[in-house]
This record gives C-alpha cells, sequence and structure tokens, in this order.
C-alpha cells in the first residue's frame, strides 16, 4: 500500500501509523435497535464459535450514522491463543468488487469514459474474441453479436466466467487449464489470458458470477495511468480514511491477520486461503484487498449518506442510485447462484427487489455483497443501517451469513 | 448570465425590444448542487472541443427553479470563428416534437382532439392507408388492422417511419419521394405521408417516425393557423420565447448562429443543415425549429414547474403527468436505441421506468428528448431539475448525450 499517500492525511507521527478514525457510537435504543436482541445474536454466533463452525467473528452494526453494535468474538487464528480483535484483519476477497466498482464509476464521472465504451476500446486484445458454443462435446467459436461493454463487465454479463468451481462447461475447463488465479502476474496479463479464451455467452444475456470486475480494475489503470493500488488509495482509500485496506498486509500487521481452520470443520477438507503477508504482482480487483472493520465501516457509512463521508464525497449521489438499482431486467438469465430469490444484480452490488422471496429478511433498496473466505455486508438506504460480517471460514457462510442476516433485522425495533 | 472562462458577458440581443427574458439564477450550493462538480461539465466539454469532437457547446443546469449553471464554450460557427455566446441560435430539429406534442395536448384541454381520434378525422387519406409486407423482395400491400390514432402518432406507434430509421423497402420508398423536403406545405406533406405503406400494424411497434409532422399538420387543420402561428400565439409567446421559430430574421439573428463543421470530425463526411435564416415552406412539427438555449430552458421550466410559468398555464398539471408517463406497455414491440433499455415512451417524451439497467444515471420518471445536430434536455422531476445541451454536431450526439447525463448527474449533492 502506498502509505505515504496515506500519511499526507494524518498527522506526522514517526512512532504509530495513521489509524482509521472510527465512525460516532450509541447505544442500541437511540438507534431504534434492541439491545437485548443483539445480546441474542452474540449469544449464537458465540454457540456456533463454541461449536467449532468458525474460529471467531467481528461484527458490526450501524444506524442513522452512528454505530451501535461492534463485537470481536472467538480466535482470531486457530494456531495462535490470540482472541479475535475489533482491528483484526481480514482478506474480504470479492467485498473488493464494491470498492472497484466505485472506482470505474468515478472515471464515469470524470468524464473518462462511458458504461457503453466497448471493452476492446481499452484493451485491444478483446476485440477478436469469439463466443464458445458447446455441440457435441466440442466448443465450436462465433463472432459476438454485439461488443461487450463496461457495463456488461460491471454487471457481468460479459460472458467472461470464473474457472474453477462454477461450472463444468468446457468454457469453465477452459479457465480452469488457464492458471487464472496466478498471483504472480499483473492485472494487464490476466487481462491478457482471459481475452485468449471464448467467452461463456453472448454479451448482455447471461449473468455469469467472473474475473469482470478484474478485468474492470484493468481498465482503471489502463484510463487513469496509475496502478489500481495507488488509483484506490487516491480517490477512495485515502480520503475515507481506510488505513488498513490494501492488497497485502505488512510485517507490522502480522500479529493481528484472521485466519481460518487449517481444515473445513465439516468437509474435512483443507481450506487454504492466500498468505496476506506477501507482496503479489496480481492487485486483484475482483477479490485481493484485505480490510479491518473499522476500514469497511468507513467505505459502508459513505454509501450509506450517498456517496459522502464527513465532507469528502467519493460517489455522486445519484450515481450511487443508478450503480445500486437493478441492471439485469428479466431477460437476463442468472447462471451464478449467487444472487438470492428476489434480488437482483446492479453495477457492482447485489440489490434486493422484493421483500420477501429470499432465505432472509431484508428491506427492497438493499445493495450488498460478500466475499467467499467468510465476509458479508450490507447497506439499507430505507432503514439507514449497514451490517458488517467478518470472518475466515468459507465452507461455513451458507449457515453464518443468513443468522447474522435474521438476527440483525430481529433487533430492529423502530 | 454567467461569466465563464471562454466568453465575455454578452449583451442581450435588443433588435425590436424583444429579448428572452433569463430565468432566476441561484449558486448551486442553494439549489443542492456541487460547483466544483458543475465546473468539470465545462472542463470535460471544453477538452471535447479542443479535440475537435465539436466547435462549441451551450450548457444549462436548472434546479429548483433557479439556474446554477449556464457556460457557452468555444466557438459558435467554425467558418468565423466567432465565440460561443450564450443567446447563440441553434437548429433543434426533434427538440421540436415535444412542443409539437404538448401544442396537440393543448387542443385536447380546448376539448377539439381526442388522442384517440383517427387521423382519418383530420386528413381522409389515411382511412385508406395500407401495410407494407416484405415478402419475396418484393411489398406487398394488406389493409391495417385498425385505423391510425392520435395516440399512434404522439407515441410513434402509427407505423410510419422515417428514412433514416433503417433501409428497408418501406424506409427506401420515404427516401424516394424526398420526404425530408422542406418546400412542401404541412398540408401537402400530410397528403404525402398517406400515400406511404406503413411499415407495420398501428400500434405493433415503436418506429421513430414522421408522425410528430403529420400532427403538426393535424394542428394546422384544427386550429386554423399555420404551425408557426398556433405555437407562437400558445407556447412562444406566453412563455417569452421570443429567439424560437421555424426560422430567425437575419437582422435578428445574423451574428448568433451557431454552425456544425463542414465535415464530420470522426468520419470525415459533408455536413449540410438548411438556413436558420431562411423561411421554409414546410414547418415541420417534428423537426423544424431554431431556438437559444435560455428559450428552450422556458419550456424545459414550465415542463418542471408541471405545467406553468411565471403564472402562465401552457399545460394542465394532470395532462402533463399523462404525457410523460409510459404509453407503450409490454405488448409494443421496441427495438431501437432511440429508446434505451428501462425506458418507454409517452406523448412526445421517452420515459425512463427503472432506476438501472440505461448506460447512464437518472431518476424514475425522468423524461427527455433529443435532436440530431446533438441538441437534448431533460426534465427530472424527481430531482426538481432540468438540464439542456445546445450543439451543433450531428454525428457526435450519442457520445455527447450520454456524457453529458453522466456529468450533471454525478453534480447532484442532495
Amino acid at each position: 500500500m502506498a502509505r505515504s499517500a496515506v500519511r499526507k492525511l494524518a498527522p506526522a507521527n514517526r512512532n504509530r501509523p495513521p489509524s482509521t478514525p472510527p465512525l460516532p457510537t450509541a447505544k442500541p435504543e437511540r438507534v431504534g435497535l434492541s439491545s437485548q436482541r443483539l445480546r441474542i445474536l452474540t449469544g449464537a454466533i458465540n454457540r456456533e464459535i463454541d461449536r467449532g463452525t468458525l474460529p471467531g467473528a467481528v461484527m458490526m452494526i450501524a444506524r442513522r450514522g452512528k454505530v451501535a453494535f461492534f463485537e470481536a468474538l472467538g480466535r482470531q487464528d486457530p494456531a495462535t491463543t490470540a482472541p479475535m480483535a475489533r482491528d483484526t484483519i481480514f482478506r474480504i476477497m470479492s467485498m473488493t468488487k464494491p470498492i472497484v466498482s466505485i472506482g470505474l464509476m468515478m472515471l464515469v464521472e470524470d468524464g473518462h469514459l462511458l458504461l457503453g465504451d466497448p471493452l476492446s476500446k481499452f484493451i485491444p486484445e478483446f476485440r477478436d474474441q469469439k463466443v464458445g458454443i458447446e455441440r457435441d462435446g466440442r466448443l465450436h467459436l462465433v463472432p459476438l453479436e454485439r461488443e461487450v461493454t463496461v457495463q456488461d463487465l460491471m454487471r457481468h454479463t460479459s460472458g467472461i466466467v470464473y474457472g474453477v468451481g462454477f461450472g463444468n462447461s468446457l468454457v469453465h475447463r477452459a479457465y480452469a487449464q488457464a492458471d487464472l488465479y496466478s498471483r504472480a502476474m499483473t492485472l494487464a496479463e490476466l487481462a491478457a489470458r482471459i481475452a485468449a479464451l471464448p467467452l461463456a455467452c453472448q454479451a448482455g444475456t447471461q449473468f455469469n458470477y467472473s474475473f469482470s470486475t478484474d478485468i474492470v480494475g484493468r481498465i482503471i489503470e489502463i484510463v487513469s495511468g496509475q496502478k489500481l493500488s495507488a488509483f484506490l488509495v487516491e480517490r477512495i482509500l485515502a480520503p475515507l480514511q481506510m488505513t488498513e485496506t490494501a492488497f497485502y498486509a505488512t510485517e507490522g500487521q502480522r500479529h493481528r491477520l484472521a485466519q481460518p481452520f487449517p481444515v473445513d470443520p465439516w468437509t474435512k477438507a483443507p481450506v487454504k486461503l492466500y498468505d496476506m503477508l506477501e507482496r503479489p504482482a496480481m492487485e486483484s480487483g475482483g477479490g485481493g484487498l484485505v480490510s479491518t472493520a473499522l476500514d469497511y465501516s468507513r467505505f459502508c457509512q459513505m454509501l450509506l449518506n450517498g456517496g459522502s463521508l464527513n465532507g469528502h464525497r467519493i460517489i455522486g449521489k445519484k450515481t450511487l442510485q443508478f450503480m445500486a438499482s437493478d441492471h439485469l431486467g428479466p431477460d437476463v438469465k442468472i447462471v451464478t447462484p449467487v444472487i438470492a430469490p428476489g434480488a437482483s444484480f446492479g453495477l457492482g452490488f447485489g440489490v434486493r427487489m422484493q421483500t420477501g422471496m429470499a432465505p432472509a429478511p431484508g428491506t427492497v433498496g438493499q445493495f450488498q455483497w460478500a466475499g467467499v473466505a467468510g465476509t458479508t455486508f450490507w447497506i439499507d438506504p430505507a432503514e439507514s443501517m449497514f451490517a458488517i460480517f467478518l470472518s475466515q471460514a468459507p465452507g461455513q457462510m451458507q449457515t453464518m451469513a443468513p443468522t447474522f442476516r435474521n438476527l440483525v433485522h430481529a433487533a430492529i425495533e423502530s | 448570465m454567467a461569466r465563464t472562462a471562454t466568453v465575455k458577458k454578452t449583451p442581450a440581443h435588443k433588435k425590436n425590444g424583444f429579448v428572452t427574458p433569463a430565468l432566476p439564477r441561484g449558486k448551486p450550493e442553494s439549489v443542492g448542487l456541487s460547483s466544483s462538480r458543475l465546473r468539470q461539465i465545462s472542463s470535460v466539454l471544453k477538452r471535447e472541443i479542443d479535440k475537435g469532437t465539436m466547435p462549441g457547446a451551450v450548457v444549462m443546469v436548472g434546479r429548483r427553479g433557479k439556474v446554477a449553471h449556464f457556460n457557452a464554450l468555444g466557438v459558435q460557427d467554425p467558418a468565423t470563428q466567432a465565440p460561443m455566446r450564450h443567446d447563440s441560435v441553434f437548429r433543434v430539429f426533434s427538440m421540436t416534437k415535444p412542443i409539437t406534442s404538448v401544442a396537440v395536448m393543448q387542443l385536447v384541454e380546448d376539448g377539439r382532439i381526442l388522442i384517440g381520434d383517427p387521423v382519418s378525422k383530420y386528413f381522409p387519406a389515411f382511412a385508406r392507408v395500407q401495410v407494407g409486407v416484405p415478402r419475396d423482395g418484393k411489398l406487398h400491400l394488406v389493409p391495417a388492422e385498425r385505423e391510425i390514432t392520435i395516440q399512434d402518432l404522439l407515441r410513434h406507434t402509427s407505423g410510419l417511419v422515417t428514412h433514416t430509421t433503417g433501409s428497408g423497402p418501406v424506409q427506401t420508398l420515404y427516401a424516394e419521394a424526398g420526404i425530408s423536403a422542406r418546400t412542401r406545405t404541412n398540408n401537402e406533406n400530410a397528403e404525402l405521408l398517406a400515400t406511404m405503406p406503413l411499415y407495420c400494424q398501428p400500434g405493433a411497434e415503436w418506429k421513430y417516425s414522421r408522425s410528430t409532422d403529420l400532427l403538426g399538420s393535424i394542428i394546422e387543420v384544427v386550429s386554423g393557423q399555420t404551425l408557426g402561428g398556433y405555437l407562437t400565439e400558445h407556447i412562444f409567446a406566453p412563455l417569452l420565447m421570443t429567439d424560437t421559430g421555424f426560422y430567425i430574421a437575419k437582422d435578428r439573428a445574423e451574428n448568433r448562429l451557431a454552425e456544425a463543421f463542414a465535415h464530420d470530425p470522426w468520419t470525415g463526411e459533408k455536413v449540410s443543415h438548411w438556413s436558420m435564416t431562411e423561411k421554409p415552406a414546410l414547418e415541420a412539427g417534428g423537426g423544424g425549429l431554431v431556438a437559444t438555449a435560455m428559450d428552450y430552458a422556458r419550456f424545459a421550466q414550465m415542463l418542471v414547474n408541471g405545467g406553468t410559468l411565471n403564472g402562465e398555464r401552457i399545460i394542465g398539471r394532470k395532462t402533463l403527468a399523462w404525457m410523460t408517463s409510459d404509453h407503450l406497455g409490454p405488448s409494443v414491440k421496441v427495438d431501437s436505441p432511440l429508446i434505451p433499455p428501462g425506458h418507454g415512451f409517452g406523448l412526445g417524451f421517452a420515459v425512463r421506468l427503472k432506476p438501472g439497467m440505461a448506460q447512464f444515471p437518472g431518476s424514475v420518471g425522468k423524461y427527455y428528448w433529443g435532436g440530431r445536430a446533438g441538441t437534448q434536455f431533460w426534465i427530472d422531476p424527481k430531482e426538481n431539475l432540468f438540464a439542456l445541451l445546445m450543439v451543433q454536431a450531428p454525428g457526435q450526439r450519442e457520445y455527447l448525450r450520454v456524457l453529458i447525463r453522466n456529468l450533471v448527474y454525478a453534480a447532484v449533492e442532495s
């Protein structure tokens, strides 16, 4: 992380690096939440920790501009005795995507590109990409009926996919063989490898959760002339004083890193998450950031405020409303099952479209995302609320995410 | 009037004593807009001017009844290099259509037209129109299943087309008939349109068309006035739009005429536009007006106000709400880039139906139209806002249209 950019904002102090300022706090009842029901939330997560479901968790709930609940439970790292701390550092994985998506829309607001611009305008290697149609067990390549646009990338309708674990079609297998998860290559190299692969569908026809946001990160680099990390620090992380969000952790943070169980408690399969202390060439726009609850809460409060925090406008109010609206509509086939019933997808966020339907409660207009290592957040404009759950328990989010969502909503009184 | 970096304060044109009064000005922050982000609009337009995208532009943003941003940039006429003026005169082309549509609805409010009326009530030849069905390389004529109505004309579902909406056999017939000639009268034009086969059955498909020219002819039949005479008496005079008409007198405007580059800056093709100071035989309700930014802004502010300006009611509030709602519904086929995703079409305006989907931000309920030389305006009732871009750059209109929308919305603070 370009710490020099951050030092410019905080007072110089050789002994203590600049730290993320906390948001104001308030007792739950002051903001219409129930302390008693929040204690039930704490109890339920502790129960799961005691059961060995996950090593520990950090949770935060804020409403009407105040943090009303902020707890660290369990252990930070199964290999040590260190308790989970409120400033523990987590791999936030795909919770990187909303940050990068905001970054792209900042460049749109600056007049540097349009959502309708073709991807090939920025990365010419994509000009000749073809769509792979499976027939008789073989892959036939057909031309694109229309160009992939920046909007397609932002809402995962580009035809680009993820390889491992997201499907078994010939296109998915081609992705799996292309070694796309290496942290030793740059975004430019990743883009070139993806450009050489066939698309899984015609642009705009399917939602396939994908490397598209990594390509968005590469477009940011090309348009801004900066490395993705430098752009994010200058335009988002430094203005929001998110001092511990970066593509790797520093040596000084070694004892604050959250780790998963080495073996999944339910399936017994080994759990391998990347080494946060390694400085990668890959600044993955789709999933490479590490962060803390405090840091991400400042991003969330900015979103809840409609794009600004403490006088720093990051993104326009209308641009954010536009991002947090449905961009799929009824005709796009949702292939990757990462969108709950009653929800859809905007530009970088899942968006709740209905009050019912979903496996957990929520409000129409909520927008959210999650990270596969065990993190999730949502913004609820109508309730003036956001919530964050951070853990490193990749196989357990099917249980932990709805549990957290159910119990947080149960605590909303008025 | 705005002082800008590029244009000195220009003296109001006072010949004949008639000058379009300016709308009240307001500081951006006082109407919830960001000064710095509004400056970015002009900065980006200036960048485009310097790049040679267009000779110059006039841009205006109004909110909560005040003009918060009004800039004239670049050059008015590449041949003279005169600087663009705030009161430069532009061919607004299809920005004529909303004005003509409001005029039709004034006659509806007078009880003289019903939108369900068949066009044949005003031009009997339309009772005999047929639909052209291409088959085996020939155009077969089949009867229309129902008559074309005034509502069809207002929302472009009549089956009429125009020569620029495709290269099919019907469009070719339009081109061969010289449909865009300005030498016919409105009456002669209507009779000519009645001889053309329809592109599709009335009501089946949205197809951009000469329908609004036909509405102009109908206004003449119903009012007994020329279209110019009717519009002046019922819209331009009450709104004090003193520079708006189907031409402008040479001695009034000869140093204020905005022109395009002689050749398209992107394709090299020759660009030629009709003379703004020559009185045409055809007062084309679909595209014949010239206007200044402040003139059209007074029309726009009237729309934002729900139909009145300074006590002059031009159209009823409920009539306007009816006009600016979707009149297509799910069964009308729409397949045109002129209606972006998430949008419908009302009686004379495109209307935004969804907050997402399109490639640019905007509130649900926003309504707009534009002209083929690049002029555009929109009304955002939810944000109490209008925006206006005046330019003569036909080949660049799609690009400028979206760019301006992104930039204006980025400036909405609260």
